[in-house]
């Protein structure tokens, strides 16, 4: 990095403002959406699921705690995926490294969660929760779920460089994915033996780990660990991954 | 209405056919992705719904995957005509084709997508050994109606998408509420009796019931679902059209 790391991050908030901006150029309300967008949503999934009984203090709370932190892993995967084959006129070529893509986009499914915190606030202070200390839990828990997050989309834009297939496959994944994490219904809802797979997945422990700091107060060790295990070596793999196959990549595009 | 769409018949198609090329160009399957990947998507979500959800519906796999058809195609659909006049503005300032071409041309592809995965049902109809009867051909007609809702609705989102962008936001919402009010992987029998009266009202629900009645079970459907469906067949589609044409100068001038 001799650019320099101030450079590095002006660069790459220049291009998550750029992407922000053009993605809300035509509409009236702009950027407000990225905080009522989620809203909106929680008050559809409230109604769906009003005929249900659930064990939880408030179903609104849980879904969209729960569904900020799904959102930002999705969308950050999947418009990372593309990030190499996108800029392969400037890969490499630019005095800057070429991780600089994938982390714009990275970078923007973050601040997009950010402005869903928002809502999460503003729920939070509307159902009248109680905050205890945990909640500084949940930012520790948003930055991990950043670090494992960044760690799959160097992976998945590395692979999608060398086979297209990954797109459909991703699609279709995902889609099943966000009924596997216990993030609509309570995962007590879960048949016995899923409940078990379900609970090692990361993609359920991170909104797991932030909602039982934010309604419940409390925290599981085992989860935390788990929660930096799943981070550290998710980054780990990706930047290995990417480092190795820079030189295959460059002869690609 | 028919000997204009033959008269653009062929526009239509290649541009459908070039969208579908771009989308699976470079992959290592290539073409095979616009059959594998409804397929794959349908046997993902019928295995999460038989584990997650207690049923007592015989073939319940076939039961979902009809409803994940049914109901992307009205999604597809919509939401494609809503955005296609923003996407092809450059070709519209510079041709002097009809701006319901494009429309077409969405509905047209979702059309594709919908064939594609009914291939793949083919083989799984097979597996659950469901017969198909005289009654597939009623199938005909339902599609015909649900044409009819889906370009009335997708010509009225144009117009507003061309105006005010963020419906796209507020439509997507909707859309999001869909799997949930039109009985696609919950019976219509398991709902509430008051939401019951609700859901019979909705198109795709209209749509995907008598689907299912004629394809997977072969038995008649009650002919108020039949009468419903043609009303908003019929009421959206003479809508979207004046909609669409009152506003057809202004739209030429927005964009």
């Amino acid at each position: 990095m001799e650019y320099g790391l101030k450079q590095y991050i002006f660069v790459i908030r220049e291009l998550t403002v750029r992407e922000i901006k053009r993605k809300y150029s035509r509409s009236m309300l702009g950027v407000f959406w990225s905080v009522l967008q989620p809203f909106l949503y929680m008050c559809v999934m409230t109604l769906v699921f009003s005929g249900f009984t659930f064990n939880i203090s408030s179903y609104p709370a849980y879904y969209i705690i729960g569904f900020t932190l799904w959102t930002m892993f999705i969308t950050s995967t999947t418009t990372s995926m593309t990030a190499f084959v996108d800029n392969r006129n400037l890969f490499q070529k630019s005095k800057l490294p070429s991780e600089i893509f994938v982390l714009s986009r990275v970078y923007t499914a973050f601040v997009n969660l950010l402005f869903s915190c928002v809502t999460i606030f503003v729920v939070i202070l509307f159902f009248r929760i109680k905050i205890t200390w945990t909640i500084l839990i949940f930012f520790v828990d948003i930055l991990f779920e950043l670090m494992f997050t960044t760690g799959i989309s160097y992976i998945f834009a590395t692979i999608y460089v060398f086979n297209r297939d990954i797109k459909f496959l991703w699609k279709n994944l995902s889609i099943i994915l966000v009924h596997m994490i216990a993030v609509l219904i309570p995962i007590e809802r879960y048949p016995e033996h899923i409940q078990v797979y379900t609970k090692y997945n990361p993609l359920y422990i991170y909104p797991n780990i932030a909602r039982d700091a934010i309604l419940n107060g409390t925290y599981n060790v085992d989860e935390l660990l788990r929660m930096v295990i799943w981070a550290v070596v998710s980054l780990a793999v990706g930047i290995l991954v990417f480092r190795i196959k820079e030189n295959d990549i460059v002869m690609k595009l | 209405m028919i000997s204009r769409i033959s008269d653009y018949y062929f526009v239509i198609s290649q541009i459908s056919f070039k969208e579908h090329k771009k989308r699976v160009s470079e992959t290592n399957l290539g073409f095979l992705w616009n059959i594998l990947s409804p397929l794959l998507y349908m046997l993902l979500m019928s295995n999460y719904y038989c584990n997650i959800i207690t049923h007592d519906i015989e073939n319940y796999p076939i039961f979902i995957f009809t409803g994940v058809n049914m109901v992307g195609f009205y999604r597809t659909a919509t939401v494609g005509a809503m955005r296609s006049l923003v996407e092809n503005k450059k070709l519209i300032i510079r041709t002097k084709w009809r701006l319901e071409l494009f429309i077409y041309q969405k509905v047209f592809s979702a059309f594709k997508d919908l064939l594609y995965a009914s291939i793949a049902l083919m083989p799984l109809f097979y597996y659950y050994k469901i017969r198909l009867t005289i009654r597939c051909l009623i199938i005909f007609p339902v599609l015909l109606l649900t044409f009819m809702v889906i370009i009335g609705i997708g010509k009225v989102l144009a117009v507003l998408y061309v105006k005010f962008a963020d419906i796209d936001y507020l439509y997507s919402l909707a859309m999001s509420m869909l799997p949930f009010v039109s009985a696609m992987f919950i019976p219509l029998e398991h709902f509430p009796e008051n939401v019951q009266f609700i859901l019979t009202y909705n198109p795709v629900f209209l749509s995907l019931y008598l689907a299912r009645n004629c394809m997977v079970y072969g038995v008649p459907s009650f002919y108020t679902a039949w009468l419903k469906l043609i009303i908003w067949a019929v009421g959206s589609y003479s809508f979207g059209t004046y909609v669409f044409n009152k506003n057809k100068n202004v739209l030429a001038s927005r964009l």
